[in-house]
């Protein structure tokens, strides 16, 4: 490309390549969250020795389509007493951040178009290009935090706007639960920061390259306990059995939902899975090397890399979805009370504790800790 | 061949672009499928349809209802510790630069932080419907 037309002091096909990556990521974030649910209604049916869907389309692949579709179709109830504009607000709150969280997640390493290389993130770019240093947003994992609980809102909103006692129920529980277990999550992810140095995700991801030695959940022992907190406090906070009391079908119908219906309820059933994404991807990114390989490369792959860095990232992430619904399929459901016991007076402590722990270690064994102990 | 690419002159801070795009993309989708889903959808209203569901049973009173106070202690209890892991968080990303004086403050901190988790719970703020000696003696009375 002979520095075609500059738009804004950067040549226009970097603008279509930028388009084209947002376009694609978002695609299949979305082809992501509709085949989640097929998936996990197959992964369930047979776990259960059931079948699953398996009428329409080969192995029922055209089920989330045909899901999709009936609910166009569907009427749009608004209840009587419900207040009307709370009431629509309340799945777009619950959907929009759970589709942005995925952002700021690096989901691979960096790609060439037209001599300009651009990071494989979305809020990313590089500044200067012979380095290839990707800069970008750097308090991403408060970006993270920040989302993910804003998303309790939507839920809360639509518990109480729906004038009906299932979802006010359901929308109340949710507020209790979800915040509990944020500041949990939360806390958990301090031993990640402590590691790094860095709130900036390419950097945590950075600084993780080299081999499965260098993730940071075995990096030192608290960090493992740290990295399986986060990840069930994770599964409590967007609701996902064995946490699932907000829209417990068996007291509640269906919680916070109970009065939506169409395309508005579709829109919680997609946020739930595209929480479920954004929380395994996080996880990845933080806690299991994000894109980097388990094995660092030790023969050139000539032209491989840059399949090898995001195929990474997608296998471990639909990894951990599959720990997600083999969870659902294995677990029963918790009492509120015990649910709310394990929240604070196990995982609040337990994150404390490790916090002062990683901190610990990270200051009295600064080239390593495995390294410090085993020579 | 070789390009020698100018600085971003951008106001906006680069990095932002694309997510403000991104963004832009989930409001167009959801757009679309909420547009759709009202053209094509049924429109037959009623009375019954509109009355909220609860199982069948003609609904009695209004769903506004005062919220248990449990759920607001949580509340409070939330923003308290929400406050303190924000203290937690400033230190984590600055510990090198504080050294051992950083670690022991924010050791000493969590140490009061869990002096304040363990008084809450020893006055039973954490705790859900009645207790289980309430439990014990309703079940030995029936």
């Amino acid at each position: 490309m002979e520095n075609g037309m500059i738009f804004l002091g950067l040549p226009v096909a970097y603008y279509i390549a930028m388009i084209a990556k947002v376009l694609v990521v978002f695609v299949c974030v979305l082809l992501t969250v509709a085949y989640a649910t097929w998936a996990e209604r197959k992964l369930i049916g047979h776990m259960q020795v059931r079948i699953g869907p398996k009428r329409v389309g080969p192995f029922g692949l055209l089920q989330p389509i045909a899901d999709g579709l009936k609910l166009f179709f569907k009427e749009e109830i608004v209840p009587a007493q419900a207040s009307t504009f709370a009431f629509l607000l309340a799945p777009l709150i619950a959907l929009i951040p759970a589709f942005i969280a995925f952002a700021v997640i690096p989901f691979g390493g960096t790609i060439e178009v037209g001599g300009y290389k651009l990071p494989l993130q979305i809020a990313g770019y590089i500044a200067d290009q012979p380095s290839g240093k990707v800069i970008d947003l750097n308090v991403g994992v408060l970006y993270i935090l920040a989302l993910a609980s804003l998303g309790v809102y939507g839920i809360v909103l639509a518990g109480w706007s729906s004038n009906s006692k299932y979802s006010l129920l359901g929308g109340l529980r949710a507020s209790a639960q979800i915040v509990s277990y944020e500041l949990a999550a939360g806390l958990a992810i301090v031993s990640v920061f402590l590691m790094s140095g860095s709130l900036s995700l390419q950097q945590i991801v950075a600084d993780q390259a080299g081999g499965v030695a260098n993730w940071y959940f075995i990096r030192q022992p608290f960090a493992f306990v740290a990295f399986i907190v986060y990840f069930i406090c994770s599964l409590a906070e967007i609701n996902r059995t064995p946490f699932d009391l907000p829209e417990a079908e068996t007291e509640l119908v269906s919680g916070f939902g109970t009065e939506y219906s169409s395309m508005k309820y579709a829109m919680f059933f997609m946020a739930e899975y595209a929480n479920m994404i954004t929380v395994c991807a996080v996880t990845v990114t933080l806690f299991l090397g994000g894109w980097h390989e388990p094995i660092p490369q030790v023969v050139s792959i000539g032209g491989w890399e840059f399949y090898l860095s995001w195929a990474n990232f997608v296998i471990k992430v639909y990894f951990l979805i599959f720990v997600c619904m083999w969870i659902r399929a294995t677990y029963p459901r918790y009492r509120y009370d015990q649910l709310m016991a394990l929240g604070w007076k196990f995982f609040l402590p337990l994150t404390l504790l490790c916090v002062v722990g990683t901190g610990a270690v990270v200051y009295f064994f600064p080239n390593g800790f495995w390294g410090a102990l085993f020579s | 061949m070789s390009m020698n690419p100018a600085q971003p002159t951008t106001t906006l801070p680069p990095e932002l672009l694309p997510l403000a795009l991104y963004t832009m993309a989930a409001l167009l989708l959801i757009t679309v499928l909420l547009m759709a889903a009202w053209w094509l959808g049924a429109k037959k209203r009623g009375a019954v349809k509109e009355a909220p569901y609860e199982s069948g049973v003609a609904p009695t009173g209004s769903a506004r209802l005062a919220y248990p106070v449990p759920f607001y202690l949580v509340a409070i209890f939330f923003i308290v510790f929400d406050v303190e892991a924000a203290f937690i968080f400033t230190w984590a990303v600055a510990w090198d630069a504080l050294g051992m004086a950083g670690l022991i403050h924010i050791s000493f901190f969590i140490v009061v932080l869990m002096l304040g988790l363990v008084w809450l719970w020893r006055k039973g703020g954490l705790e859900w419907g009645p207790s289980a000696e309430g439990r014990r003696s309703a079940y030995k009375k029936s």
